[in-house]
């Protein structure tokens, strides 16, 4: 057990005591089915994690479930659990993992994948997949990485893929039935592997080409399917929202009241996996909202709520969202934080009006320097619009501008990444243009530059990746274009991009990479101070396998690629139509300009259905 | 900002929250008051939040019956029900005992100086000698200051030290020292000191937990 003595050597131990308001009570013994939900990283980002929120409750909505919450212990902690032969447990009961019927693993980004492994390890159960037996936990995964989980596909004996509102009950009423009936652990494989949105990799047999492309994948039980189909909720307006949630006693990183505004997104950005695995777009009236957030502020005391989506300005009703909102928040003495707002008259004057903006300043991410780059990656903003906002926002009184870009695009060339310089000189320039006596304080101008990664299911997914030297000379080529002191220039940690990259497009033999890399002890590698490049590096050379054919490679687009067989809706004949319009720098529209027939009507509702 | 009237709570923390920080635990406070529902007075500005005032910060892994909060208010509360109220909608762990209004009368947190415990511990080797250890002319032990560790003497800050009891390899003292804003001891020096000058005891897993505070010479609620 965890006790006294292991809390008081360690960090932070109230990460690991639970009881904290919102968190659900129930007595083990007197429900059929315990459900571990894990998440892949600490305590502080796992109760940031909207998708958690959501489905820890729906689970606990049922009578004959537990759902408990597991985080990864801190490295501190883990050295005494490991010193003392603690497994890893639940924060509820302080279980051991192992004895809960469903091990449930949320995947935010690859990075997490060490973490996955490590505490498969911790918990003592068998890693593998094959190696667990009648009376060990079934292990499923789901979230953004699960669209391609083949990296993983060792250790997880399914997958979940899309929305997890729409699926787990289905899941959960499939393992009641099959424990009832005693039935053997292949059996509950076999049926939910008919169920739409479940993939069992065990049931696939991969054939690789000698080249070391995929030569086959096959199914190897007449219960799976050919493709899986993701699972998606077309009433979002209806869907499950608890309206109370966990507020943790420690801090969180976003420790506030989060509305989903709506999911997906109309832009169709050609770098951004969320902008095609969560299509359709599909809104949550401003109604439900507004009353939703009466609720859970009054359940949960919160003095914050922030607005959640991947484009804010996209949502229909922000005005009157904004409205019922404001009302309501200067009624509970609240703030309210508004991401991802296009800048224009209306958001100008909603940012006056929360002025919780001035505290951070206002970001801008035109992600290229130069126009035809932005066309290449459908990035609709043109230098003029960019000019037009900031000089808005310098003549509101705003002074803190944050620019964000991305290095290693496809076709980049120096002239772009020498032209994130001269943009941002060009904003800078727009604050000079002002009349003097007009002008607010000294402006200061943050670049950021992060390493473009491609990702599965987007128009990039066979692009080669630059590599580490060619990504440094780039970033020092951005840098050289800066030259006032207005202007700062930060870029991201190149080295966990290549094996994001890596396990982004990876297939399931990198697997035996993960096994190597945690025995080298690569763990939080989404943390600077754990991350260890030098272990996963000889983890790939232990394993003999060229981390370059997964990340510098470019694919054919006739190449059968690791996750072909999952279907997210969106074609694979629309992504190399649009992979093709990018080479020629066409800009398509977005879903509300004018449908250009993606794949994801087949789920029957969204934008696909808006008049 | 300050509100037209201010009542005082006297709480317990109790073992489920012990490892909340004294940083957590206001915004803890700061949710549940906003929770109440009740009338309380915010400050002004961008970042509104109740006025509040908490008494003698408690530190990471202690327990206490004796917490003390002060909260404005715009109207006037009946006392019995904000004890009650408050004491519902706090998280499992925390247990509102009493509340009464501050007055002119009522002893100002700014005056809180010193703090009694009992702390419970585990122990190998010998049992501590305390009469022994009270005897030494002066205890050296450093302690984690803002600027880093510093050798001070302890012993004149040593209000009480008693040993209730050492058995079956528990110790259990009972300790009044500094707590404020001027001088803070914590329990847990206090046995490190022991374990100092007594090499055959060692503790490990010191569990204070907080009985009084006072300032000068009178108790806070």
């Amino acid at each position: 057990m965890i006790d006294d003595k292991m809390l008081l050597s360690v960090s932070k131990p109230i990460q690991y005591t639970g009881g904290e308001l919102g968190m659900v009570k129930k007595d083990i013994h007197s429900v059929d089915m315990r459900f571990a939900f894990c998440f892949p990283d600490n305590y502080e980002v796992g109760m940031s994690h909207l998708g958690m929120k959501i489905l820890y409750h729906l689970l606990n909505e049922r009578a004959d479930t537990y759902c408990e919450r597991v985080f990864a212990p801190w490295p501190d902690m883990e050295e005494k659990m490991r010193e003392r032969g603690e497994p890893l447990f639940s924060i509820e009961t302080k279980s051991p993992v192992r004895d809960f019927d469903i091990v449930g693993f949320t995947l935010m980004y690859e990075m997490c994948y060490s973490n996955v492994v490590n505490m498969l390890d911790l918990s003592g159960m068998p890693m593998l997949a094959s190696e667990r037996g009648e009376g060990d936990p079934f292990v499923c995964a789901g979230g953004a990485c699960a669209y391609n989980g083949e990296p993983l596909s060792d250790f997880i004996d399914f997958f979940i893929l899309g929305e997890g509102e729409e699926i787990l009950n289905e899941v959960m009423d499939v393992y009641a039935d099959w424990k009832a009936k005693k039935q053997e652990r292949k059996t509950f494989l076999e049926r939910i592997a008919e169920l739409e949105g479940i993939y069992v990799p065990s049931f696939y047999d991969v054939e690789y080409n000698e080249d070391g492309t995929i030569k086959s994948f096959t199914k190897n039980n007449v219960h799976a399917k050919d493709r899986i189909r993701k699972r998606i909720i077309t009433d979002f307006d209806n869907s499950y929202f608890p309206e109370s949630i966990i507020v943790p006693f420690g801090e969180a990183v976003h420790d506030r009241v989060t509305l989903e505004i709506f999911r997906g997104c109309i832009r169709g950005c050609r770098f951004c996996q969320a902008g095609y695995v969560y299509r359709p777009v599909r809104e949550k009236s401003a109604k439900k909202l507004v009353d939703l957030a009466e609720k859970l502020m009054k359940a949960t005391g919160y003095e914050e709520i922030s607005l959640c989506s991947l484009s804010t300005s996209d949502y229909r009703e922000l005005n009157e969202l904004t409205e019922g909102l404001l009302t309501e928040i200067e009624k509970q003495k609240v703030n309210l934080s508004l991401p991802s707002l296009r800048i224009d008259n209306f958001s100008l004057d909603l940012m006056h009006k929360v002025q919780t903006v001035r505290k951070s300043g206002i970001t801008f991410a035109p992600e290229a320097g130069t126009q035809r780059l932005r066309d290449v990656i459908k990035k609709g903003v043109t230098e003029a619009d960019l000019i037009r906002s900031v000089s808005m926002v310098f003549s509101g009184g705003w002074t803190n501008l944050k620019l964000y870009f991305m290095i290693g695009l496809p076709t980049e060339t120096e002239d772009d990444v020498r032209g994130i310089g001269a943009l941002a000189h060009k904003v800078l320039d727009a604050y000079y243009a002002q009349p003097k006596e007009e002008r607010h304080g000294s402006p200061r101008i943050s670049v950021s530059a992060s390493t473009f990664v491609p990702k599965p299911f987007t128009p990039f997914q066979w692009e080669a990746q630059d590599d580490l030297d060619t990504i440094l000379q780039k970033q020092k080529a951005a840098r050289s274009a800066i030259r006032s002191r207005q202007i700062s220039f930060s870029w991201h940690e190149s080295k966990v991009t290549i094996l994001e990259g890596a396990f982004a497009r990876g297939d399931r033999r990198l697997g035996k990479v993960l096994l190597a890399a945690h025995k080298h002890g690569c763990k939080f590698d989404g943390w600077d101070e754990y991350f260890n490049f030098e272990g996963w590096m000889q983890a790939f050379a232990d394993c003999g396998i060229d981390i370059a054919f997964y990340n510098n490679r470019k694919r054919s687009f006739n190449e059968i690629l690791p996750w072909d067989h999952i279907d997210v809706g969106v074609t694979k004949a629309f992504l190399q139509k649009e992979c093709e319009l990018a080479y020629k720098g066409i800009v398509t529209p977005n879903c509300r300009e004018q449908c250009t027939g993606c794949g994801a009507s087949c789920f029957g509702g969204g934008v696909c259905f808006e008049r | 900002m300050k509100g037209n009237y201010t009542y005082r709570l006297l709480y317990e923390k109790g073992v489920n929250v012990r490892y909340i920080s004294q940083l957590d635990f206001v915004r803890v406070l700061n949710r549940t008051v906003r929770r109440s529902g009740l009338p309380v007075t915010y400050t002004v500005g961008f970042n509104p939040h109740p006025v509040m005032t908490v008494a003698a910060p408690i530190p990471v892994g202690t327990t206490s019956v004796y917490e003390c909060i002060d909260i404005d208010f715009d109207e006037k509360q009946d006392t019995a029900f904000l004890a009650k109220h408050l004491d519902a909608t706090f998280p499992e762990g925390i247990r509102v005992l009493e509340a009464k209004e501050v007055t002119q009368a009522s002893v100002p947190f700014r005056d809180i100086d010193s703090a009694s415990y009992t702390v419970r511990a585990e122990y190998s080797g010998a049992a501590p000698d305390v009469n022994a250890f009270l005897a030494l002319g002066e205890i050296l032990i450093e302690k984690k200051t803002k600027k880093g560790l510093k050798e001070i003497d302890i012993k004149p800050d040593i209000e009480k030290l008693v040993l209730l009891s050492a058995e079956d390899g528990i110790c259990i003292f009972e300790m009044q020292l500094p707590c404020g804003n001027e001088k803070n001891i914590k329990p847990d020096l206090v046995v490190q000191a022991i374990e100092k000058y007594q090499p055959q005891f060692h503790a490990e897993c010191v569990l204070p937990h907080r009985t009084a505070v006072y300032a000068k010479g009178k108790l806070i609620f």
